[in-house]
């Protein structure tokens, strides 16, 4: 199952798009303003994979040491290809 | 002289908010308003350096910041909304101001006229 979240972390969709990923052990997909999330920090303990919009993250001037080591950095054809073979996908929050 | 104060509360490119913040700055300024900008919340994120459009049809937000500082906008960050968004000093782009919520609430105190974004 894959959670897609486009608003900044201090967004109330946001917030609730992380608790119902940790409820339903989903993945996130950060894109948008939600690549926010991808500093360091922002998802402490969430167990599951973090995919993130590389293109956002580079155009808000996010730098590689700012953000966790284990988030993976897709480009726009690996989001589809992500949505695409998700049974269950869910998003934008 | 008119002074005209714009807050930006949201962070760049997720949404209009913040080119349009630029676009009325600039637009202020070049008539002879005073005008001051006031970054809070995720909008501190559009004073962050490294901006990278490249491959993207976007306005690029720090180049546009620059130019405010340029013409004479007192671009202001405020102090609580930077550590909340993890963005240290050296991150942000020359010229702006750090300031307190005080120091805001004074500025717009003093401000004819106030747009939020």
């Amino acid at each position: 199952m894959l959670v897609i979240i486009k608003n900044s972390p201090d967004a109330v969709e946001a917030k609730r798009a992380v608790k119902i990923a940790r409820d339903m052990a989903a993945d996130i997909c950060l894109i948008q303003n939600g690549v926010y999330f991808s500093l360091k920090g922002r998802l402490e303990g969430f167990c599951g994979t973090v995919y993130l919009l590389d293109e956002d993250r580079r155009l808000r001037g996010l730098s590689n040491d700012d953000i966790e080591k284990d988030i993976k950095k897709i480009d726009y054809d690996d989001l589809i290809e992500l949505i695409v073979n998700e049974d269950n996908v869910i998003g934008a929050f | 002289m008119i002074t005209l104060s714009i807050i930006l509360r949201k962070p760049p490119y997720g949404s209009v908010e913040a080119s349009e913040a630029v676009r009325h700055a600039l637009g202020g300024i070049t008539e002879d308003m005073s005008v001051n900008l006031l970054l809070i919340d995720g909008g501190v994120n559009a004073a962050r350096k490294g901006q990278d459009i490249v491959g993207t049809d976007y306005l690029n937000i720090e180049e546009g910041l620059k130019d405010c500082i340029e013409l004479g906008v007192k671009v202001y960050i405020e102090k609580g909304s930077l550590k909340v968004e993890d963005l240290e000093l050296s991150r942000l782009i020359s010229g702006v101001n750090i300031i307190t919520n005080s120091e805001l609430s004074e500025i717009l105190a003093n401000s004819d006229v106030t747009m939020i974004f």
